[in-house]
């Protein structure tokens, strides 16, 4: 099957500083993708690079390729087009909404300005739409004050879909809500994928919530995607040090542990990470001196792809159960 | 063992809105409990009553033997629950001074607490910030040179400075990177060993509450609706929302369930 969206060797520079350092992924039509990272790794990102979102006087190399099609070479119809088939949702709603306009009005404002649909159509098809959030009509003509967090975050879904998309950025969509609504939201996502066949791009810090709901899971540290892989296998069976390093230090529900096994040091951002060394390899406890040495290249490893010098050396004895 | 703090009762209304319901419970010395649930629960708001920034409408407050139902009167009984009870609120970006490096943030409290001569001051400057394992250039700097977790730490620290018998976390380390999340866990079980303190934990993160605390209450819409040993809670919750809370939590081969069903076009 063909790449719905290519990303490769995106390098997004702001000002003086490198953010994005080489960012490689690809996401089939259909598939959920998890962009997993910490503060700084990167991840909101490239997802502003792939929505063409970029903050004034970044610059932006590598490709991103939707559809066959160079994203960053659209422009006027072809742009347009592009954003009704590449939806965003972000982490708080209620900034990205315009707090004096109806409901209705803001769902169905890309419909009538850029689809040309008519107005009373266009409420029909917001109705319809809210519906599948398990949201009734009357919440159209309310204003997102009236809303509480969760219901917001539909509306921001439902909104995202009415075009039509076939691949949905969603950037930490549920960090702001409690976890049973985070559970609610999940589930009507993944339903709504399941039902119009949507890619997705899930953008998180939570590395067991991108491997409980996406196909495969992207890791990113400082700049640069260090890990892409099965979700499935992701816990047991990790190609990355820091992937296997991040999902120790979480604390288990199921029992206290005398110690968290903490990662030392803080998470680096891109513009400090060094040119010609593994960034992760001053926190890593599988460093060896050639990780100071080289930058390592992200490699093809038993199904995934790992950025790992001593990535094949470790085989087997990064999982949790493996006690690395 | 005695309790160091006690909540009977605890009623809070603003108009007609009951934000906490008689609720009741105890630490005792060295004991941590957490509180669970989600926003409107309710939790926050006992944490505030607890410290003294909201006044309960009904019940008690003590703690270490003392009452603070009601505001204290006079600067003195201020510094002496001070020294009681402290608290490291979720966002270190803003309850820091950012006008204040960590050490002059934790010499204030150590100059308002305990009346010390600088040199004094200085050592245990020196000693906290050690204990919260901020180096000497971090000592140095305003909180805007500072990662959120290095201002967590100082917070914490500051907290500390107080020598108070409670230590309120409410959400502490809930807006931190996974791997520094761990580093502060471990730093406030050390905590606990070295000093003897107790935790009133507040949070929404049950890996969290599982790590730290021996006792948890489950709060839903201001009242408690399940309480015990954290472990046995986790592992087998009695009350449907904590079932709800619980199965929420993604793991491995987790199934979102979905309450609130898509309605028909048109309805």
């Amino acid at each position: 099957m063909t790449n719905l969206l290519e990303v490769a060797g995106l390098r997004v520079t702001l000002g003086a500083g490198t953010v994005l350092r080489g960012v490689d992924f690809a996401i089939r039509p259909g598939e959920a993708l998890g962009l997993v990272g910490e503060s700084g790794s990167g991840k909101s990102m490239t997802a502003r690079a792939i929505g063409r979102l970029l903050p004034r006087g970044a610059r932006s190399e590598g490709t991103i390729a939707f559809d066959g099609a160079d994203v960053n070479k659209l422009d006027g119809k072809g742009l347009r087009s592009y954003r009704g088939q590449v939806a965003m949702v972000f982490q708080d709603p209620r900034a990205h909404i315009n707090p004096v306009r109806r409901i209705g009005d803001f769902m169905t404002e890309a419909l009538r300005t850029n689809g040309g649909v008519r107005k009373a159509d266009a409420y029909e098809l917001a109705a319809g739409m809210l519906g599948q959030v398990g949201l009734d009509t009357g919440n159209l003509a309310k204003y997102p004050h009236q809303l509480s967090g969760g219901m917001l975050q539909r509306v921001m879904i439902a909104a995202a879909l009415l075009t039509s998309p076939r691949l949905l950025l969603a950037d930490e969509p549920t960090t702001a809500l409690d976890v049973t609504t985070q559970a609610e939201v999940m589930a009507i996502l993944a339903e709504l994928r399941r039902d119009f066949g949507l890619a997705l791009l899930f953008i998180t810090h939570d590395l067991e919530l991108a491997a409980a709901v996406c196909d495969r899971t992207a890791v990113m540290y400082a700049g640069q995607v260090v890990e892409i892989r099965d979700s499935a296998l992701l816990h047991e069976d990790p190609l990355h040090p820091y992937t296997a390093a991040l999902a120790a230090a979480r604390p288990d529900i199921g029992r206290t542990q005398a110690r968290l096994r903490a990662i030392p040091g803080r998470p680096l951002s891109g513009f400090e990470a060094p040119g010609h060394a593994c960034a992760f390899a001053p926190r890593c406890a599988h460093d060896a001196p050639g990780c100071y040495a080289e930058l390592p290249a992200l490699a093809g490893l038993d199904g995934g792809l790992s950025r790992c010098l001593r990535a094949a050396q470790l085989r087997g004895t990064l999982g949790v159960t493996a006690g690395a | 063992m005695p309790d160091v703090l006690a909540v009977e009762s605890l009623r809070k209304e603003y108009g007609d809105l009951v934000a906490v319901d008689d609720v009741s419970f105890a630490i005792g010395d060295g004991e941590s409990l957490a509180i669970v649930g989600e926003s409107g629960s309710g939790k926050t708001t006992i944490a505030r009553m607890i410290i003294g920034l909201e006044r309960p409408t009904g019940g008690r407050i003590s703690a270490c033997g003392n009452d603070r139902s009601t505001p204290a009167r006079s600067a003195s009984k201020r510094r002496q629950r001070g020294r009681e009870v402290q608290i490291v609120f979720q966002d270190p970006y803003t309850s820091l001074d950012p006008r204040h490096s960590a050490e002059t943030a934790i010499d204030e409290v150590l100059r308002i607490h305990h009346g010390w001569q600088p040199e004094r001051r200085q050592a245990r400057v020196a000693e906290l910030a050690g204990l919260v394992g901020l180096d000497d250039r971090q000592r140095a700097v305003p909180p805007r040179s500072l990662s959120g977790g290095q201002r967590q730490r100082v917070a914490i620290a500051r907290a500390l400075a107080a020598e108070p018998k409670i230590l309120i976390l409410d959400e502490s380390v809930a807006s931190l990177d996974v791997s520094i999340q761990a580093q502060v866990l471990n730093l406030l079980a050390d905590i606990r060993d070295a000093t003897g303190i107790s935790y009133l934990l507040i949070s929404h993160d049950l890996a969290v509450v599982r790590q730290l605390t021996e006792q948890v209450i489950v709060m839903q819409k201001g009242s408690v609706v399940e309480r015990g040993p954290t472990g046995a809670v986790l592992d087998d919750p009695r009350h449907p929302y904590t079932r709800l809370l619980r199965e929420s939590v993604p793991r491995p081969g987790w199934q979102p369930r979905r309450r609130i069903s898509a309605l028909p076009v048109g309805d």
